[in-house]
């Protein structure tokens, strides 16, 4: 009667049931067949039913809910869908409509990555299959045919698969979920000791070799006009001129003799302590020193 | 008589065929397998006990016209459904059950497995019942 799946599959005789239980609905529950049912989970777990009912009279019900959760389902709401069956589900106590609704819960849930939603679902099968094994057993009353005994075996196997895949579902979304764990921020490199001192005793030295370089051209340019000024051929303006111009050669040459002196005595001073902090600070092998005798006499050679 | 004594008197109660009767004297907390039941004077619950459909409707009969008593039940540790009178009544925890005077089949399970099933005789006197089973 009912159809094993509620969204996707309907019969001939369901539809045509579904009809009447419409039909029927509009006239006798015009409020609930506009609007669904808000959900009182407190109320809705003390309503049972209280006496006899027959499988047509279930079916029917069913039909109906199925129907309205259907066109919400339709609609994008599994949620509402969710909620209306699970009060119906209540209020037949009806095993069919409770897993309908966790099928509407884990269609929310997995829509939504809810794993609240799909949990309800979980418990909504759970009530399914509490109530279809007593009705298995010899204690339900024969007045309670809420559905018919060739339903229950497939019901059951339905609400088994049911959990098990809402659980599979609720593993992939806590998946999701999990955060990757922070990768470990690089520690900065700290620079080995005397890298400083290092830097501006290498700067220095520069400064020292252009100062031997400036004086060695201040040298050579004065002894060149030296030699012509030596001259006797030379006198008056031009000679002037070559005694400015040698005086500025001086002055190169003075320059670069303070710039040499000052440069390379700083820059080598300070090119030691560098190297001489890096051996104190990291005594590893990243800073090694070697003193080896090569083909051309002694070499040095190191890494800083 | 000591804790262990209560113990013995049950099992042998249980041996001779008395099946675990648990009788709650006045707002008393009794226990038998698996459920303990606290409620007011006269209620009773036989553990594995079992009514047929016509027992039900005859006591259904008897006491149509008397008050109802409530009654609660929870699963401590665990969860399933509660069904009374070959009828689903809810899942626990459940409160204000309202149940008439008389003999009432109730049986408490999670899916395959029966936590708790046997007769409650709950008394004319209208009180509350509350049923606590090991889940």
């Amino acid at each position: 009667m009912t159809s094993p799946n509620l969204f996707f599959r309907r019969s001939s005789v369901g539809r045509r049931l579904t009809a009447v239980a419409t039909g029927l609905a509009l006239v006798s529950l015009p409020v609930h067949a506009t609007a669904a049912p808000t959900v009182d989970l407190a109320a809705a777990m003390l309503v049972a039913p209280e006496g006899p009912v027959s499988e047509s009279d279930a079916s029917k019900a069913r039909s109906e809910a199925q129907d309205r959760a259907r066109s919400l389902v339709q609609s994008d709401e599994p949620d509402k869908a969710a909620e209306m069956l699970e009060q119906w589900a209540y209020d037949k106590g009806d095993p069919l409509l409770f897993i309908d609704a966790a099928e509407a819960h884990k269609l929310h849930g997995e829509r939504d990555r809810d794993i609240d939603a799909v949990e309800r679902g979980i418990e909504m099968a759970r009530i399914s299959l509490d109530i279809l094994y007593f009705l298995q057993g010899d204690r339900a009353s024969p007045d309670w045919r809420v559905i018919s005994v060739s339903e229950v075996t497939p019901a059951i196997r339905r609400a088994e698969d049911l959990v098990e895949s809402s659980e599979r579902l609720i593993q992939e979304i806590e998946d999701e979920n999990a955060e990757p764990e922070p990768e470990p921020e690089p520690e900065p490199k700290e620079k080995p000791g005397g890298t400083g001192l290092i830097v501006a005793g290498s700067l220095l030295t520069g400064v020292g070799a252009a100062g031997v370089g400036l004086l060695g051209f201040g040298a050579a340019k004065g002894a060149s006009v030296q030699r012509k000024v030596n001259q006797p051929e030379i006198y008056g303006d031009e000679f002037d001129a070559l005694d400015a111009e040698g005086k500025k050669a001086n002055v190169f040459a003075f320059v670069g003799i303070g710039l040499a002196v000052v440069g390379l005595a700083a820059g080598t001073t300070l090119l030691v302590l560098g190297v001489k902090k890096r051996k104190q600070s990291k005594q590893s092998d990243d800073v090694a020193f070697r003193v080896a005798p090569t083909f051309g006499g002694m070499s040095i050679s190191g890494r800083f | 008589m000591g804790k262990s004594n209560y113990l013995r008197a049950f099992c042998l109660a249980t041996a001779l065929g008395f099946t675990g009767s648990v009788v709650a004297p006045s707002l008393a907390h009794a226990c038998g397998e698996s459920l303990c039941v606290t409620a007011g004077k006269g209620a009773k619950w036989k553990a594995g006990g079992s009514m047929s459909a016509k027992q039900i409707k005859k006591e259904r009969r008897k006491n149509r016209k008397r008050k109802t008593s409530n009654v609660s039940i929870t699963i401590d540790g665990g969860r399933g459904s509660v069904f009374v009178d070959g009828y689903y009544k809810g899942t626990a925890p459940i409160s204000e059950v309202e149940l008439k005077p008389g003999k009432h089949d109730i049986q408490v399970r999670n899916g395959d497995e029966v936590l708790a099933e046997g007769v409650l005789t709950v008394p004319r006197k209208s009180t509350d019942i509350e049923i606590t089973v090991s889940g």
